[in-house]
């Protein structure tokens, strides 16, 4: 069978690149393992941790939004399945309608494994083992990944776990340690120290999510820090994780540190799922960290074969992959981009929100001569004090002309708040577009006129 | 989910006697049933397990009022399985080296043997079924493990899976004494088919188990009644299958279980299990046998 785009893996950069070539009137094929289309995002990440996040943060805020009225504390039986009892419904709803989307675009699904027999061919091995081979003119490897299991932890899925099965204990662990300072890391820890459970976040890195602002992750780990029996551990070489029993996993740290809890979750990175298709087949070598090295174009060193999501590495965020997809297979089909794609923003999911988009300040720093920075607090904004939220910053990066160059966002909403910054951006506005333009009132939106303020009346008020 | 008393469709009748299926049927809505209750030391080491100060002396001090469940944490801290470096001798040391997870599962494990499948007169019966139950918590412990699943939910769901059979096994003998009637083994077996789903509900009901547990008792013979069916159910499913494979049979009429019919099972695709995965899990029988004997012992 021949299609003109073969797609491997159906996460958000697959269902992207499917789609966009389905647009361009190109017959489509996406291989996928599993049972449903949607890829480890909805099934093992984004969706199942945000769906607890989402009990996390209300229960949380529950006690603050009714003045100590309501007290939402959990006991130690609470049952984890019992915090996530949307999840089934929500992975469904999602799923049914990726399904349905693909279908309406014509989007042929074929489930199985693919592997690379040649540089134009795939066979698919279907869960009953039958076999067949397709061939296709672009392919696009979107293959997603896993969790890493460094060598010395033992990831046993019981007493260690990893991203994958931290979400199927039964019961909620008395306390926790997190190794890793990454996206997953911090947003499971913070999660799960938001719902009671002391935590402790073990890392090499001095300080978490080190792409981030630096006054994000700082922000980031004095508010984790604030979560009783909960504490940052950076700067710290991990040597070993052994079970010892009676509910006790230690991690031992150089210097002779040992970290102590019920259960231990290892998001020490991913790995991307490339073994099972034999790219060597296909004329492509993985890099030294396992992933394949790509033109910005998501285009390896094969020129029909294009690669995105996960499997290219960092920043591996949906938001990303979703981008790649898309301009992958626009570029394999030669059809019009927009010359100015625009920066994509980053969201993460932690407790409290971050998200972030364009460069940060020591970025900035670092390209262009003249750099000014406004902020402004959630609790310099009405919307902050009436949702409890005061705790928030926003952070707005711009040259000496009043161009933005990024904006950083910590706190309730922010995820949902970039794109405003994103807009803004993408439609080559300066800065005084948030100070020209009149918000909804009383809105978090409204931090975004503070900051822009700030930078206006320091232009104005500059020395000529 | 739960069962609902409500809706218990009668067994099939050239199976078993009309009669049959409609005393237990009412002895079921009546509440009318020797539904035994965990022991209370194991009631007690399940709530000391769940709390933050648990500690093994404590829990040693508690397991000692129950000798034969000492005696097994003994046995399995010892067992080749925790490949102890030197020989276990006391209590607390023997619950260090197991953890709360190995010997919450134990504990339970225990109990239900000695307080569900036992049905005096009847060992050659429910001592097949117990294997069988033990068998199939540890297939779905491992197949939970090799899909990157979390093990505890599915080793209690196996263990449980079949715990209604007794109790229905338990109620015909009443049936039979109360009407000086004797029914044949096979109408037996067909009965406990049909009504040990939602007689293990029944009874765990009042044991707080985690839903999953009630869903796999509920619907680990046909799930096909679920739109959604959890991993729990479907893990539940294929660990049954895999533990009749062994050869240690649950006590029901049913099919003999191949690695063909396994692999041409409907739960293979549900699960999304790829031939070489199937095989690796038959790789494990041996294993399997071998953590089942040493319980047995």
């Amino acid at each position: 069978m021949h299609v003109d785009v073969l797609v491997i893996g159906s996460g958000p950069s697959g269902q992207q690149a499917a789609l966009q070539a389905r647009r361009a009137g190109r017959s489509v094929v996406v291989v996928e393992k599993d049972s449903t289309v949607g890829g480890a995002c909805v099934h093992r990440g984004t969706i199942p941790s945000k769906t607890l996040r989402e009990t996390a943060v209300y229960l949380a805020g529950l006690p603050k939004r009714t003045a100590g009225n309501v007290e939402a504390a959990l006991d130690e039986r609470t049952r984890l399945e019992s915090l996530m009892s949307r999840l089934d419904h929500v992975v469904a709803s999602h799923t049914d309608s990726i399904a349905a989307t693909m279908a309406r675009a014509g989007v042929q699904v074929c489930r199985g494994r693919a592997r690379f027999v040649s540089p134009h061919a795939v066979e698919v091995t279907q869960v009953r083992g039958k076999v067949e081979q397709w061939t296709a003119d672009v392919i696009v490897v979107a293959a997603g990944s896993r969790p890493r299991a460094p060598e010395g932890i033992p990831v046993d899925h019981e007493h260690v776990l990893d991203s994958d099965s931290v979400l199927a204990m039964v019961y909620l662990p008395r306390s926790l340690t997190v190794l890793g300072g990454g996206v997953i890391a911090s947003e499971y820890a913070s999660i799960f120290a938001c719902l009671g459970v002391a935590t402790t976040i073990v890392d090499k890195a001095p300080r978490p999510l080190a792409f981030l602002d630096h006054e994000l992750s700082e922000a980031f780990v004095q508010r984790f820090d604030n979560y009783p029996g909960c504490r940052y551990l950076g700067g710290q070489q991990i040597e070993g994780v052994s079970w010892e029993g009676i509910g006790r996993v230690a991690t031992r740290l150089a210097g002779g540190t040992e970290v102590v809890s019920e259960k231990v979750l290892c998001a020490l990175g991913r790995v991307p799922n490339l073994e099972a298709l034999d790219v060597a087949a296909a004329g492509l070598r993985a890099n030294a960290r396992g992933f394949l090295e790509v033109d910005p174009y998501g285009r390896t060193s094969v020129p029909h074969i294009y690669a995105v999501g996960d499997v290219v590495g960092p920043p591996a965020l949906a938001s990303s992959a979703l981008a790649q997809g898309r301009r992958a297979v626009c570029h394999a089909l030669s059809l019009a981009q927009r010359s100015d794609e625009g920066a994509i923003p980053t969201g993460i999911y932690t407790v409290p929100e971050m998200a972030a988009i364009g460069l940060t300040e020591a970025q900035a720093r670092e390209t262009h001569a003249d750099v000014r920075v406004g902020r402004a607090s959630f609790a310099e904004v009405a919307r902050g004090h009436i949702s409890a939220g005061t705790d928030g910053l926003l952070k707005l990066v711009v040259d000496g002309g009043g161009g933005i160059l990024g904006a950083h966002i910590l706190g309730e909403g922010a995820t949902e708040l970039i794109h405003l910054a994103q807009l803004a951006m993408a439609g080559g506005q300066n800065v005084d577009v948030f100070v020209d333009n009149v918000f909804n009132f009383p809105t978090l939106a409204e931090a975004y006129r503070v900051a822009a303020e700030r930078l206006v009346d320091a232009a104005h008020s500059a020395p000529v | 989910m739960s069962s609902e008393v409500g809706s218990i469709a009668p067994a099939p009748e050239g199976l078993v006697p009309e009669e049959l299926s409609e005393a237990l049927i009412a002895r079921l809505r009546a509440g009318d049933l020797d539904l035994p209750l965990l022991p209370s030391v194991a009631t007690e080491v399940l709530e000391l397990a769940r709390r933050a100060d648990a500690d093994a002396a404590r829990l040693a001090e508690v397991l000692q009022r129950d000798q034969a469940l000492a005696g097994h944490v003994m046995r399995l801290a010892n067992s080749a399985s925790y490949a102890a470096r030197v020989p276990i001798v006391s209590l607390p040391q023997a619950i260090s080296r197991l953890g709360l997870t190995a010997l919450r599962d134990m504990v339970v494990a225990v109990a239900v043997r000695g307080k569900v499948f036992h049905v005096p007169g009847c060992n050659d019966v429910v001592a097949p079924m117990w294997r069988h139950a033990l068998a199939t918590a540890y297939w779905a412990r491992e197949i939970a493990r090799a899909r990157r699943s979390n093990v505890e939910a599915a080793f209690l769901c196996g263990l449980l899976h079949d715990v209604g059979s007794p109790v229905v096994l338990q109620a015909i003998l009443d049936v039979q004494c109360r009407r000086s009637v004797l029914y044949a083994r096979p109408v037996i077996e067909y009965a406990i088919l049909h009504f040990h789903g939602v007689f293990g509900g029944t009874l765990v009901a009042g044991w707080n188990m985690p839903p999953a547990v009630s869903d796999a008792i509920l619907y680990h013979h046909d799930y096909s009644a679920l739109e959604r069916p959890s991993e729990s159910v479907l893990l539940t499913h294929l660990a049954d299958k895999m533990a009749a494979w062994m050869g240690l049979h649950d006590g029901y009429p049913r099919p003999p279980e191949t690695e063909a019919t396994i692999a041409a099972a409907q739960v293979i695709e549900d699960l999304n299990i790829y031939p070489d995965e199937v095989a690796q899990l038959f790789g494990l029988r041996e294993r399997i046998a071998a953590w089942v004997a040493e319980v047995e012992e």
